[in-house]
């Protein structure tokens, strides 16, 4: 007993200066794409500062790439496995990953989107089936489709953009019908809408996959068909400019003639925000990797997020106005980093009792 | 022009024939049903496709439309064209847009594109439309479909018809045609006259009866018909046979017959031409010759003909042609006939066959066994003064079928006849020679009379010329003859000349020595090749040989009758060449006369030499 608690102590003590232990963050976006970009920049970041060997790979949204990864990570000598896999849910990956890893004796933990309810019906909580995959980070998606509507519906109103029943028509393009964070951005939508029920009509919600050109596309049919409408939320920049793209086909000027809303902190989109062809910007979600990190860092020495919950839905998203879009260009306009997340450890800071990865605190 | 025999046809591959062409009727019937089943499968298809398209595809869409998922309208869309039936599919969304799927060519190519055209609903508003939905009918699919079916079917039934033809073949072969071949073996074989194998038919085992049972039975009927048929004609043949070789033996015989006596004439008519030629020296031959030829066909048998000159004379065997071996004794040419062998004969023609000696009477068979003979034939004719019988002898028994009496009687007269005139002709030279004898001859004497000896004196003459021979002449007188007439008669005075006569033969009896009575008491003698001396010497001696003869003469100094005699010769050398046979010979007898006339005047028996 009393050796077990002299080791257990010595490990403690040894392993914040020793023992840097190595994490590869399976990135499901493209190598070009720039939300996934930032958000890798900011796990190296994140990376860099805790003293963690990070490494990442692209899987080029292609699911079976994520899962040729994950088997190409099981099939590495035992030292050159890392002590952690950073996952995602996208498309649903998740499930088969962790299991994957957890066979091969590597924990992983899933940022971004983790575990669905029909997956947590059929495999149970982390660290239950899956006894290896310690725990998920989202971001509060639905607070980042609110806040963007919101948002955008105050600026319609003040710019009187009501059509000849006096209420402003809204269009929405989504991300997709089956991700938790395009359903929950659509919510969250939805929800600033009914707040103003009386004033705003939500005409239609079309998914356009989170592509550029199928918004472009499917807002081109929707102003033919809602030719009342003033508004257009997008779930993500991309989309938005998308639609803004169809807007300007058939002449309307965005953030004069039309109101766009986005989602995400790209440089495209907050210049877009500071020329005011965006009227609504939320963002800041690119930065769960990094928090995952954070979590991680304080796991690996012992200080587990247990108890905050294994599976955490964070708010991160701040909505950028004019002033916050420069800075953020001016801080992170070449890439993220030079950021310090030691005084978000738990392990590094023992005063901290729970854990706030509001990006507002890394603006300020 | 030449009439071709039809050609030979199987009844298996006629009937394998008419299968397959029934069959692929069949299939082109069944094609043509699965073709139209097929086609209304299709439309039936397309129908409920169009169906299934206004249930679920229509939602779908109008959902996709209205949800504005180009991706998922232009999948829609391409799982409706993905339909074999859908040719082309076309959706003119409210808003403008236009989605395609499936091959437009054929639809640009198809002016008709039968097809449907549906309308999109909206989700939202039922009675609004989001779109129009055109879906154009597959012909080129259509089509394929029937030509596959068709295919199909007729694989099928080709390879159907192909199995039912080839096992069609196959039964026909072995239940009808394998019976049928042989049934045709047989009734090929099947001929009057050659029995074929009786007809087992290789079937396989049945316990019932079919129609070629029936076929075999009618044949085996017909055999045996064939059989009885044959039966009874053979029968007939055979009773015709007979009758024909009767027939033809009788033809033989008669032929054979006739030849006999064709030949018979022949002999006869060239015995009758030789004998009328034939000299008398080689008559005896030509007869046995001709009774050769005759008796020639007739085997061991002997031919001869005797001959009776008159009724006082004996039957004698008269020419024979008889061969060795025969069995016979021999018969000798003018040997009497055994006794009892002819028998006594009527006058005129007669013909006795006798068999065997059974037939012959005890005479006869005696006669006949001594002769050896056992069978007999004769023909005989007696006349007025002769009788010629020719008979036929055989060593063994005869039938004689080949003698015919008037044949036989052609021959024996006509032999006869030639018999009765070579005696006659040889009467006939008899009588000749007497006379020329008569006409040369003196007929007191017996010396040749002045004639002859004319005659020969010539002859001699030129031979003793041609020889350079002497000739001798010798004139004989009887001295006192006159007297001895008177005194003793002329009869003795004949008498007188018989006997000098006979002296002068005697002496002058050398061959060419011819001494001749020239008239009255005067001989003269020639002599051949005599010189004078060698006559003097003849004549000296029958001088005195008269004169020892001592005939009395009265009227004579001597007492007895004496000759003088006078000689002359011719000269070898030819004194008078140019003097003629006659004159010198003439010269030598007047010498010999004046040398006879010298011997008279000097006293008379002398003899004076010219």
């Amino acid at each position: 007993m009393l050796i077990r608690a002299l080791f257990a102590l010595t490990l403690t003590l040894c392993s914040p200066l020793c023992l840097a232990f190595s994490v590869v963050f399976i990135n499901p976006g493209r190598s070009d794409e720039a939300y996934w970009v930032a958000a890798g920049q900011a796990m190296q970041a994140a990376a860099d500062s805790l003293n963690i060997r990070f490494e990442q790979r692209f899987a080029e949204r292609d699911p079976l790439r994520v899962q040729q990864i994950a088997r190409d990570i099981v099939a590495r000598p035992a030292a050159l496995r890392p002590d952690y896999v950073v996952a995602t849910n996208d498309k649903r990956t998740l499930v088969q990953v962790a299991q994957l890893l957890d066979t091969a004796g590597i924990k992983s933990f899933a940022a971004f989107s983790g575990l669905q309810d029909d997956e947590r019906a059929l495999v149970g909580p982390p660290r239950d089936q899956i006894s290896r995959l310690l725990g998920s980070l989202e971001p509060n998606a639905e607070e980042a489709g609110y806040l963007t509507a919101k948002a955008l519906i105050a600026q319609g109103l003040r710019a009187k953009l009501q059509g000849a029943d006096g209420r402003l028509h809204l269009l929405a393009v989504g991300g997709d019908k089956s991700t938790p964070v395009s359903v929950l951005r659509n919510q969250g939508m939805q929800r600033a809408v009914a707040e103003q029920a009386g004033k705003v009509q939500l005409e239609q919600l079309v998914y356009a996959d989170w592509r550029r050109d199928k918004a472009a596309e499917q807002t081109a049919w929707l102003l033919a068909r809602y030719p009342q409408a003033r508004l257009l939320w997008a779930g993500s920049d991309q989309m938005a400019f998308g639609a803004m793209e169809a807007a300007q086909q058939i002449g309307r000027e965005p953030g004069r003639d039309m109101l766009f809303s986005a989602i995400n902190t790209s440089p495209e989109a907050m210049q877009a925000r500071i020329a005011g062809r965006l009227c609504s910007l939320a963002g800041g979600h690119f930065m769960a990797g990094a928090w995952a990190l954070v979590m991680l860092y304080d796991h690996h020495h012992g200080r587990d997020f247990a108890d905050e919950g294994l599976e955490l839905d964070r708010p991160m998203f701040t909505l950028f106005d004019r002033a916050t879009a420069e800075r953020y260009l001016q801080r992170f306009g070449d890439g993220i980093g030079g950021i310090d997340f030691r005084p978000f450890s738990k392990v590094l800071n023992p005063r901290l009792k729970r854990y706030d990865f509001r990006f507002g605190q890394v603006m300020r | 022009m030449r009439s071709r025999e039809p050609l030979f046809r199987s009844l298996a591959e006629a009937l394998t024939r008419r299968m397959v062409v029934l069959g692929l009727l069949c299939a082109l019937i069944a094609a043509a049903l699965q073709m139209s089943w097929v086609y209304h499968e299709e439309r039936k298809a397309f129908d409920e496709q169009m169906h299934s398209v206004a249930q679920t595809h229509l939602q779908l869409l109008s959902s996709s439309l209205w949800d504005i998922e180009p991706r998922h309208v232009q999948s829609l869309l391409d799982n409706i064209a993905a339909a074999p039936q859908v040719q082309y599919v076309l959706l003119e969304a409210g808003t403008g847009q236009q989605f395609r799927a499936g091959s437009r060519d054929a639809h640009d190519r198809d002016p008709d594109h039968a097809g449907v055209t549906l309308t999109v609903p909206s989700p939202g508003a039922p009675g609004q439309s989001l779109g129009r939905l055109h879906i154009d009918f597959n012909q080129d699919y259509l089509r394929w479909q029937l030509a596959r079916a068709a295919l199909q079917v007729g694989l099928i039934s080709g390879l159907l018809t192909l199995v039912l033809g080839v096992a069609n073949n196959l039964m026909v072969r072995r239940l009808l045609l394998k019976p049928m071949g042989q049934i045709a073996r047989f009734a090929v074989a099947l001929a009057p006259g050659k029995l074929p194998p009786e007809l087992q038919l290789q079937r396989p085992a049945r316990d019932h009866r079919d129609e070629i049972d029936l076929v075999a039975d009618g044949f085996l009927t017909l055999q045996k018909e064939i059989a009885r048929y044959v039966d009874e004609r053979t029968r007939h043949e055979t009773a015709l046979a007979r009758q024909a070789a009767e027939l033809d033996q009788a033809f033989r015989q008669r032929t054979a017959e006739l030849q006999a006596m064709t030949r018979y004439l022949e002999v006869l008519s060239l015995s009758s031409n030789r004998f009328m030629t034939v000299s008398l020296d080689a008559y005896a031959e030509l007869m046995r010759n001709t009774l050769g030829e005759m008796v020639e066909h007739i085997p061991r048998c002997d031919l001869a003909v005797a001959e009776q000159l008159d009724s006082a004379s004996p039957l004698l065997w008269r020419y024979v042609h008889q061969a060795p071996g025969h069995g016979t004794t021999a018969l000798v040419e003018g040997q009497e006939l055994p006794p009892g062998l002819i028998g006594e004969l009527a006058p005129g023609w007669t013909h006795c066959r006798i068999r065997g000696l059974d037939e012959a009477t005890p005479a006869q068979a005696l006669a006949m066994q001594r002769q050896g003979a056992r069978a007999m034939a004769w023909c005989a004719y007696r006349g007025a003064d002769s009788t010629r019988v020719m008979v036929a002898l055989s060593g063994q028994p005869q039938r004689w079928a080949e003698l015919n009496d008037k044949l036989t009687q052609m021959a024996a007269d006509m032999l006869f006849n030639s018999m009765r005139r070579r005696r006659d002709q040889l009467t006939m030279e008899h009588m000749h020679r007497e006379l020329q004898h008569l006409s040369h001859t003196d007929p007191l004497t017996g010396l040749a009379n002045r004639r002859h000896f004319d005659q020969v004196k010539l002859e001699e003459t030129r031979r003793a010329l041609r020889n350079g021979l002497p000739l001798a002449v010798v004139s004989v007188d009887l001295d006192h003859f006159k007297a001895y007439n008177d005194s003793y008669g002329h009869g003795q005075g004949d008498s007188c000349l018989v006997t000098i006569a006979q002296l002068m033969r005697d002496t002058f009896h050398r061959a060419g020595e011819l001494p001749a009575r020239l008239g009255g008491e005067e001989f003269t003698v020639l002599l051949p090749g005599q010189s004078l001396a060698m006559a003097a010497a003849h004549a000296e001696r029958l001088r005195a040989r008269v004169v020892e003869l001592a005939l009395p003469h009265r009227d004579s100094p001597l007492g007895v009758v004496s000759v003088s005699i006078g000689l002359a010769c011719l000269n070898v050398e030819p004194s008078m060449p140019e003097h003629s046979a006659e004159e010198q010979i003439a010269a030598v007898l007047e010498a010999a006369d004046r040398a006879l006339y010298e011997a008279k005047r000097a006293g008379r028996n002398r003899v004076q030499v010219g």
